[in-house]
Formats: C-alpha cells, sequence, structure tokens
C-alpha cells in the first residue's frame, strides 16, 4: 500500500509539475505577447498588379523591424493614392511576428465588346459608353450608364433602343472584360422637313433630309452650320430654331436677322480685310453706340502702333428696315518716326534710360506708348534708389514726321540703404542669410530687390527643410537712409516621408523610384521636387508628371506623385536625296521601356544606292543599380565609296561590329563615354593607287577602346543658336585585344555659336585629328583614315576628295588633318535661311607632314528650309585654292546643318 | 515494458497490482499528452487567432477611411453626441472629405481643417445666398404670434442670420449630394 501511495504521490506531484509548467508557459507567452517582438514572416494575399515590396514600403512593414500599428493607418491611405485598391487589411497573430495583408484591388476592364448594333457604328457606341478600356470599373454606375447610353441613342433617332452591360472576369486577376448588347429597336424617320424662313437657302446647307433618322445631335449640327453662314454672310444675330419633330414632320423656325455692312475710306495703308478684324460687332453679335466707340478705338490704336500718330477714325451709320451700314473715314496722317529723345534734369546717363524705354530714335512714333515709357521711366528711377522721383508727361513735337520727345525729371534725393539686419535666425547660420540677401549697406534703396531678397531667404530656409519659414521685412527711415530688418519665423523643420506613385501601369515602381533627386527622412525641399518632376519627364516614358506634398499631418509630408504613360513605341521611317548617296531611305523601331524598366532598345535600317546598314542599339539607363547608362551596339554595313562625277568605284566595305561602353552625365554640359569596339572589315574592289598598306585589302579585325568627353551648352542641337559643343575622342586599337591592326588616333573638336541678333547667327567649328600606328602598322587601314571634302567638312571639293592622292588622282586619306569652318546664317522669316561660309583644311599622309600653310580654302553660300530635325540645305562651295584639273566648285544638297 | 491484456493475468492480487500499474502507465502516458498539450496551447495556440489591427472601412475615390481612424472619430463624437451610429460618423467623415477636397481645388487655406469647411462654405455657398427686406418681412409676419410685441427692426437681425443658415443648410445639403454622385464611394463597415 505504501509503495502504491507513494506512486499516487508521485502521480500528484507529475499533476502539479504540469499546472507549474502550463503556469509558467503562459506567463512566458503573455510576456512575449506584452512585449516588443519583430517580425518573422509576412504573408500577402490578394496583390497582383504592384510588387509586394512597394505596398510594404508604403506600410512600414518589414521582416526583424518591431510591428508598429500607428504606421499602418496613414500606410493604408498612402496605398490607396495609387488608385487601385477596394481594401487592404492588416492582421497581426497574438505573438505579434506573423503579419497577413490581405489585399483587394479594383476591377479593371481589359476589353470592351459591343455587339447588336446595326446601325450605330462600334466606334461610336465605344465613344458614348461611360465606360472605357482601361479604366477601373465601376459597379455602382452600370445602371447610370445604361440609362445615358439609352438616352443619347434616344437622341440619335433610336427611341426604344435597349442597352445591357454585363461584365465577366479574365483569366488574370482582377481584369474584367464588358459586353455592352444594343438593340436599337425602329429608328424614327423624317418623313418631312418643313422650313419656316428662306428655305431654298436653307436647304442646301443642311445635310440632313426626308427619309433620314431623325439624329438630333445631326440637327443641331445642322443648325449651327445655317447660323454660320448667315453669320459670315455678314449677318448681326441669325436665329435658328426652335424645331419641333412629331409623327416624322420637322418643322425648323430660321431667321437671319439685320445684316451689318461695314466698310471703309480713305485707309491706304492699312487694308480693309485687317481692319475689319478690329471691329466687335460680330462677335458681340450686336450693333450697338459703345461697340463703334470701342471699333474706332482699336482702328486707332492699330495706327498708332504703325506710326500714323495723327490718324483720326469717323464712323457714319446708316439704319434700314433689313440692314445697317457703317462707314469708317479714316484720316491716316503722316507716318512719324522718332527723331529723338531728349532728357531734363536726369543724372543717369541718357543712354541707360533710353535702353529701358519702348520708344526708340529712328523707330516708329506710337504715341500710345509714351505713358508705359514714363511708368517704366520712373520704375527705373526707383530701383537705383530714387524714391522722390517726379516725372511729367513724356512730351512730343512734331515736325515733317519727325517726333522730338522731351521727358523732364525731377530726380529729389538718392536713399540708399544705411544697414541690414537679421533677426530670429537661429537653426541657418546668419552668414548663409546675408549671402542669400545679397544687398549690402550703402547699395540704392528700392523695394524689388527687397523682395528679391525675401525670397531668397525663403528658398534658402525652403533648402533646409523649413517649408513654412516667414519672412517678415521692415524699414527704419532715418537721415542717413533706411534701416532694413529681415525677420525670420523659422517654423517647424519638415522632412520628406514615403512617395506613393500612381498611374504607372507600363513603367516599374523601381524605375520611377531611382529617379527621385530625395530621399525618406531628408529635409523637405520644393527645389527637390520640381527637378525630380524634370528628371521623370527627361524618362520620354511619360506624358505628364505630377507631384504633390500631401498636406502635413507630423514633421514628414509624404509625396504623391502621378504620372501618365505615353506610347513608349516608336517607328519613325524616312526617305531623302543626297548628292553623294543619292536617294536614301531609313526605317527605325525602337521602344523605351523593356520590361517598365527604362530600358531602350532599337532597330535602324538606313538604305540608300551606296550603302546598307542594320543598327541594333541597346541602353541599360541603370547599370547593376548604378546611375551609369551601359549602351550595346551591333552594326551591319556595306558600302560603296564613289568618285562623285565618274560614279567610278574608290572602294567596297563590308564591315560587321559590336560595340559595348559606358556613358556618364558627369554634369549638366558635360558628358563623358567609354566603349570598346570588336569590328571585321572587309574590304575589296579598291583602287589600286590608294592601297597604302596590306589591310587595305581583305578581311581585317579591328579590337579597340573608345574613350570620350563632350561638352555641349547648345540651346537647340538641330538648330543651334547659342552655346558651344567641344570635344575630344580617342580610339586605340591594339594586338592585346586581339586587333590585327594597332594604332592610336585623337580627334579634337570644337564649335561656337553666336546670336547677334534675331536674323543673324555667327558659326565657327574647328577640328583636327591625327593618328599614329604602332608595331607592325604605320599608315592606317583604309577605313581609320581621315577624308576631308563634302558637304559636312570642305564644301568645295567633292565626297572626300580632299587630300593625298594616288597616283591615278583618288583620294588615299592620310593620319592628319586640320578643318576650319565658318558660317553666317541669316534667317529670312520662320521657314526659310541664308548662309554664307568659308570652310578651309586639308589631310596629310602622316602627322609629321602637317603643314597649316597648305590649307584649302573654300567659300560659298546655301539656302535653308526649316524643318522640326533640322533645316533642309542646299550649298555651293567654290574653291579658293583650286588646282589645276579641279572644278571650280561642288553642289551639295542634304538636310542638317554643315557643323 | 510491455501492458498485458487482462485475460493474462493470473492471481488477484497480480491483477490489481498490473491494473495500477497500467493505470499508472497511462496516466503518466496521459499526463504526458496533457503536457505537450499545455506547451503547445501555451506557445502555439496564438496562431490560430489574428487581430485585425486595420482596415479600410469606406473610401471616397483614392482616399481611405480607415477602421483605426474611424474608431477614433466615433470616440471623440459620441463624448459630445452620445447615441450617435458608427454609420453616421463615417458618413460625416466622407462628407468632410469631399468638402476639403473641393476646398483644396480653391487653394483655401487655414491651420484647422473645420476652418477650412468653414470658409468653403462661406466662399461656395454662403456669399451667394441673398435674402431680401421683403423675405424677412414675410417671415415676421408669418411668425408673428411667436414675436409677440417685439418690433421688428428688434428682430431683424435675427431673423436674417436664421434665413441665411437655414438656405446654406439646404444648399449644403444639395451640394453634398451633388459631390458624393460624381465620387466613388463605397462603405464596407462589414468584411
Amino acid at each position: 500500500m505504501t509503495k502504491d501511495r507513494t506512486k499516487i504521490l508521485g502521480f500528484r506531484a507529475i499533476v502539479f509539475l504540469c499546472i507549474c509548467t502550463f503556469a509558467f508557459l503562459f506567463c512566458c507567452s503573455s510576456f512575449v505577447r506584452a512585449s516588443e517582438t519583430t517580425i518573422q514572416k509576412i504573408d500577402i494575399e490578394g496583390l497582383y498588379s504592384i510588387q509586394e515590396e512597394e505596398l510594404l514600403g508604403l506600410l512600414s512593414i518589414k521582416a526583424g523591424d518591431v510591428f508598429n500599428p500607428l504606421s499602418v493607418d496613414s500606410g493604408i491611405k498612402m496605398a490607396f493614392l495609387k488608385g487601385i485598391f477596394e481594401d487592404i487589411s492588416v492582421e497581426l497573430d497574438d505573438d505579434r511576428t506573423h503579419v497577413k495583408i490581405i489585399v483587394k484591388e479594383r476591377d479593371i476592364i481589359r476589353n470592351i465588346h459591343i455587339k447588336g448594333n446595326k446601325h450605330v457604328k462600334k466606334k461610336a457606341l465605344a465613344e458614348l459608353f461611360l465606360f472605357k478600356e482601361g479604366q477601373v470599373m465601376r459597379y455602382d454606375l452600370i445602371e447610370h450608364s445604361t440609362r445615358e447610353l439609352k438616352g443619347t441613342l434616344s437622341g440619335m433617332g433610336f427611341p426604344n433602343a435597349g442597352v445591357k452591360v454585363q461584365a465577366e472576369k479574365t483569366r488574370r486577376p482582377y481584369r474584367i472584360n464588358l459586353t455592352l448588347t444594343i438593340d436599337e429597336g425602329m429608328p424614327e424617320i423624317i418623313k418631312h422637313i418643313r422650313i419656316y424662313g428662306p428655305e431654298d437657302e436653307v436647304r442646301q446647307i443642311m445635310k440632313m433630309s426626308e427619309g433620314d433618322v431623325y439624329d438630333q445631335f445631326k440637327l443641331k449640327k445642322d443648325m449651327e452650320n445655317i447660323r454660320a453662314y448667315y453669320k459670315k454672310g455678314n449677318y448681326l444675330n441669325p436665329s435658328v430654331g426652335p424645331y419641333t419633330f412629331s409623327s416624322g414632320e420637322l418643322d425648323i423656325d430660321v431667321n437671319p436677322g439685320k445684316k451689318l455692312d461695314i466698310t471703309f475710306e480713305g485707309n491706304d495703308s492699312v487694308s480693309s480685310k485687317t481692319l475689319l478684324k478690329e471691329t466687335p460687332f460680330f462677335d458681340a453679335e450686336d450693333f450697338r453706340d459703345d461697340l463703334v466707340e470701342e471699333a474706332v478705338s482699336r482702328i486707332t490704336s492699330l495706327y498708332h502702333t504703325r506710326g500714323y500718330a495723327f490718324a483720326r477714325v469717323a464712323p457714319v451709320i446708316t439704319s434700314g428696315e433689313d440692314a445697317f451700314a457703317v462707314t469708317f473715314f479714316i484720316f491716316e496722317g503722316d507716318k512719324v518716326t522718332v527723331n529723338s529723345i531728349k532728357f531734363i534734369g536726369a543724372s543717369i546717363p541718357e543712354k541707360n534710360l533710353k535702353e529701358v524705354m519702348s520708344l526708340k530714335e529712328g523707330a516708329l512714333y506710337n504715341p500710345d506708348l509714351a505713358d508705359a515709357d514714363r511708368t517704366t521711366l520712373m520704375e527705373f528711377y526707383n530701383a537705383m534708389g530714387y524714391l522722390n522721383i517726379h516725372m511729367d508727361d513724356i512730351q512730343a513735337r512734331i515736325n515733317d514726321a519727325k517726333a522730338d520727345l522731351t521727358i523732364t525729371i525731377k530726380e529729389g534725393p538718392k536713399t540708399y540703404i544705411e544697414g541690414i539686419e537679421i533677426k530670429g535666425a537661429e537653426l541657418v547660420s546668419k552668414e548663409e542669410v546675408e549671402k542669400a540677401i545679397r544687398i549690402k549697406a550703402g547699395s540704392p534703396y528700392n523695394e524689388v530687390d527687397i523682395s528679391d531678397a525675401r525670397y531668397r531667404i525663403i528658398e534658402l530656409y525652403a533648402g533646409y527643410g523649413f517649408s513654412d519659414a516667414k519672412i517678415d521685412v521692415k524699414q527704419e527711415f532715418s537721415e542717413k537712409g533706411i534701416r532694413v530688418t529681415f525677420e525670420v519665423i523659422e517654423g517647424p523643420l519638415t522632412f520628406f516621408g514615403k512617395t506613393v506613385i500612381s498611374g504607372n501601369e507600363e513603367t516599374r515602381y523601381k524605375a520611377i523610384k531611382r529617379g527621385l533627386l530625395y530621399k525618406e527622412g531628408a529635409p523637405f525641399n520644393y527645389t527637390l521636387i520640381t527637378k525630380t518632376r524634370q528628371r521623370l519627364y527627361r524618362l520620354g516614358l511619360f506624358t505628364d508628371v505630377e507631384i504633390d506634398a500631401i498636406d502635413k499631418e507630423t514633421s514628414t509630408r509624404n509625396i504623391h506623385l502621378r504620372v501618365k504613360e505615353g506610347n513608349a513605341g516608336v517607328v519613325e521611317f524616312g526617305l531623302g536625296y543626297g548628292d553623294y548617296e543619292r536617294l536614301r531611305g531609313s526605317l527605325d523601331i525602337s521602344y523605351r521601356n523593356l520590361f517598365g524598366m527604362n530600358r531602350q532598345a532599337s532597330f535602324r535600317t538606313e538604305l540608300s544606292t551606296l550603302e546598307q546598314r542594320y543598327i541594333i542599339n541597346y541602353l541599360e539607363p541603370w547599370f547593376l543599380d548604378s546611375s551609369i547608362p551601359f549602351r550595346m551596339l551591333f552594326i551591319k554595313e556595306a558600302r560603296t565609296e564613289k568618285n562623285i562625277s565618274t560614279r567610278e568605284t574608290r572602294y567596297k566595305l563590308k564591315r560587321n561590329s559590336a560595340s559595348a561602353g559606358f556613358e556618364k552625365r558627369l554634369s549638366e554640359k558635360l558628358k563623358g563615354e567609354i566603349f570598346y569596339e570588336f569590328a571585321l572589315v572587309k574590304t575589296y574592289d579598291v583602287q589600286p593607287d590608294i592601297i597604302l598598306a596590306k589591310e587595305d585589302t581583305g578581311t581585317l579585325t579591328i579590337s579597340g577602346i573608345k574613350p570620350g568627353i563632350i561638352y555641349d551648352t547648345r540651346d537647340n542641337p538641330f538648330d543651334p543658336r547659342k552655346g558651344v559643343l567641344a570635344g575630344i575622342s580617342v580610339k586605340a586599337a591594339s594586338g592585346v585585344l586581339l586587333s590585327e591592326t594597332d594604332f592610336v588616333k585623337v580627334i579634337v573638336n570644337g564649335s561656337t555659336y553666336k546670336e547677334l541678333n534675331r536674323y543673324f547667327v555667327f558659326a565657327l567649328a574647328l577640328k583636327g585629328g591625327f593618328a599614329q600606328g604602332f608595331d607592325n602598322t604605320r599608315d592606317l587601314p583604309l577605313v581609320e583614315r581621315f577624308f576631308l571634302g563634302g558637304r559636312t567638312t570642305a564644301r568645295g571639293y567633292e565626297q572626300d576628295t580632299l587630300g593625298p592622292k594616288g597616283v591615278n588622282g583618288s583620294p588615299t586619306g592620310g593620319n592628319a588633318f586640320f578643318l576650319t569652318n565658318l558660317e553666317l546664317r541669316t534667317s529670312l522669316g520662320e521657314t526659310f535661311g541664308l548662309v554664307t561660309f568659308v570652310d578651309g583644311g586639308n589631310v596629310w599622309r602622316k602627322t609629321g607632314d602637317i603643314d597649316l600653310s597648305e590649307l584649302k580654302y573654300t567659300a560659298g553660300m546655301g539656302i535653308r528650309y526649316n524643318t522640326p530635325v533640322g533645316p533642309i540645305r542646299v550649298d555651293y562651295g567654290y574653291k579658293l585654292d583650286r588646282e589645276e584639273g579641279e572644278s571650280r566648285g561642288e553642289v551639295h544638297f542634304t538636310i542638317g546643318h554643315a557643323f | 515494458m510491455k501492458c498485458t491484456s487482462l485475460s493474462d493475468m493470473r492471481s488477484e492480487s497480480s491483477y490489481q497490482v498490473s491494473v495500477i500499474r497500467c493505470q499508472y502507465k497511462a496516466s503518466r502516458i496521459l499526463l504526458f499528452f496533457i503536457l505537450l498539450f499545455t506547451v503547445h496551447c501555451s506557445l502555439f495556440t496564438v496562431h490560430c487567432s489574428a487581430e485585425v489591427i486595420d482596415r479600410v472601412v469606406a473610401f471616397v475615390d483614392d482616399r481611405a477611411i480607415t477602421m483605426s481612424e474611424l474608431e477614433n472619430n466615433y470616440k471623440d463624437t459620441v463624448k459630445l453626441m452620445p447615441g450617435i451610429k458608427k454609420e453616421e460618423v463615417l458618413n460625416t467623415a466622407i462628407n468632410r472629405i469631399l468638402l476639403l477636397r473641393e476646398a483644396k481645388k480653391l487653394r483655401i487655406e487655414a491651420p484647422a481643417k473645420d476652418a477650412i469647411i468653414q470658409e468653403y462654405i462661406e466662399l461656395k455657398l454662403k456669399t451667394i445666398i441673398k435674402i431680401t427686406e421683403e423675405d424677412l418681412k414675410e417671415f415676421y409676419e408669418k411668425n408673428r404670434k411667436e414675436f409677440g410685441n417685439v418690433e421688428f427692426d428688434d428682430v431683424r437681425d435675427k431673423i436674417e442670420n436664421y434665413l441665411i443658415e437655414k438656405e446654406v443648410n439646404q444648399r449644403l445639403e444639395k451640394h453634398i449630394e451633388e459631390l458624393r454622385s460624381k465620387a466613388y464611394i463605397k462603405i464596407q463597415l462589414e468584411k
């Protein structure tokens, strides 16, 4: 029994132990739950349209982090701004380590199928239907959409039309197809049209006729046309309608109303057609005294702008039952020019004052500009610190169509800034604020400078994240001048919060996010937002980019970035004619958003009578997630080099090349690049006198590295008017890189463009190159040699004919060249231009042969016809250093500037 | 050790001992399972239930109203208006979102959201209300009994304010109705 008792006791002890263990573990688990535990597992259900990474980023949920329920509320709201969600639910297990996110997205309409229509076209129905492909499906609007479409169909003459909308799920989640079933029913037919008014005339204008379906939209268009017809016929306010339709009978009221005839007398220098545009009667559809006065005033102003300072206009009105007539009698007077402008009492140099005026000596005199010029001069004086300036009206004395203007000024004392004080600048140093103000004590006082300084301080603070900073400006007047105090109320520091991106269907989140110029947690700055917007536009993927800073709740401002995607694929083709290759054509297929990552690929074909070229181009804008673009190029070409006049073949060439490398924009103006190129070149049918080395015939492997740097400040690369383009490019080929030829080739180029005035642009270009073969290479292979002559180099010469020649006169090219071009580009209106130019240059066989006294000059003229991709041009270059047997000059016809 | 069946027992005593031993063994196994179960319950029952931290109870186009936002609003409102339903609080929140959105379009700014709404109502609805002198007199005459001996001039301003407020409320109701019809609103209080 004792043994049994012991066993029972042991049993009880085990039960007690169990209870204790249970209690201990319960306490432990409660403690675990109560304390902060890191997230170990995240499950997302129902997410389809975006990556999990993007959603988790917005919700601030990350494995390994402590779960923060407070961030979930704002995260859900941020994610919702994407416009694709219907519900986001965040659940958490009791141990707070397992987060479950259940998402429901909104359905998107993929396709709309229209069926059952017999009379109304599918395209028209698709336009009228409320729902569109690609939009979010609004199930709550189905009834409204059918009702609306029925109403429209009724207006189109189908009053008994039936409309049914059915939604059908597709294989892809949250993507549906809609079927729109139309039963038009019997249409209403117009049996008879009755016009109450000038029937014959109206019927001729109307497109609707008896037997047509009673389409009220077409009828309204007809009525608009009738009205427009009468308005064009000088009827002031024609009335068309109302109309009635009953049992197939269509009745329309038409009343043309009163006609207005406008004539001008005495207008010798301005045409009646131009003057008619200054009369407001037909726009106002009325003929009243105030409108007559307005017409007189506008006509007078027009004459003033043309220098007719004495122009007078007198209207004479006659009124009949059916018509008005107004004749404007015009006394034009002399055309006056400004002879002289004189200032009385001005201490500022007259030249400076004249510069700010609209009225200029030698130009037409427009009396209407005198007041505006007086105001401008007053403002100019204020800006110079003359706060008490007094100026009389500008006096004009006109004799023999010449106006002498006199401006009398009482300048008063000049006011200076006595001192500048900054108050309240604590988190940004006073030195920085002073630097932003730019104004120094002792400078002339003016409000514009002070206002600009205030704006610059606001900008400075905004740059540091003080987006609510306020600056009050106070002025204290004293005998010495004005003491200016900038009182800064810095406000709270604001930081960038999260960024939600919406509207990107094809483009991936990552491709946009990497373009942001700010980081979460950085000081909030509007300038960075503006720059980000510009940067995203430059990707060429979006037609619209909007960035909004969402209302501030805490110290952070979240950002909503909305994009509208454009068409990433482009197909272009072109046909052209050049003097050298004659007929040429090109086809370009490109896509700039491969895999939604802004990767660009293109295929280009260029074909001409002398050349066939196929180019495959691939660009990865962010190589290995760094902002260095990586480019690959594959080119296959076959080319025939000919003598332009005899059409005799100099040599033929087949080249297959592949190159890959990096491009990097080092600044806005500076770009660096380095490429590796591998080419297989086959040269054949070569004129014997061109052959300088064994590499000039047969197949040759050229393998080399091509580093380069380009500096570009041109305003427009197709038609530059100002700026500089300069660059250095090097090509080094060596046996180390498996090349069969060894050389180093350097090309240096620089061109500058200067806008002399609206009509003239001066352009100068200098270009030089030299090459040196090493190891077994002395002369470069034919394809790598320098040639000059032709439409973009020395225009007095044929293509590639300037420089050393073989025994038969064929150009051999060389290892060095120098070229200079000088152009004066004159614009003759918006589309045409005229160019005069001087080109000079030469090619030398070896670098040691370079002798600048051997430069050959050509001069000439050309015509330009401007197009969006540069001007189409015809140039004639005349040889200034013609040698015996050479032509006098050459004509070139091509597209784009010479440089 | 294997537990034998009852028929294999030869004597009473040995039978009893065997029964106790078997009971003891069975109890040990049972206890082991109980212990295992308690451990399992203590550590792993948490996986059986999940708490909804937050979700969307309604949305106005791309603006979500979360459960936590509604709960906070409800707590604040019920203090002032005991008995108010959650649905009513949610509808008010939707109306506020619509009005604030319109106010933003007009670039109305104020330190508080209530002030923005107030200014929007003032600008959009109140400024265009015109109460004529006839309207005021008509109201006065109609409610003559209520005013007793008070002269018209003494209550004129009060009547005017009352009529303006009445008109504002009517217009606001219509305006909100119009805004709601244009927006994509969905209420999903129940999951």
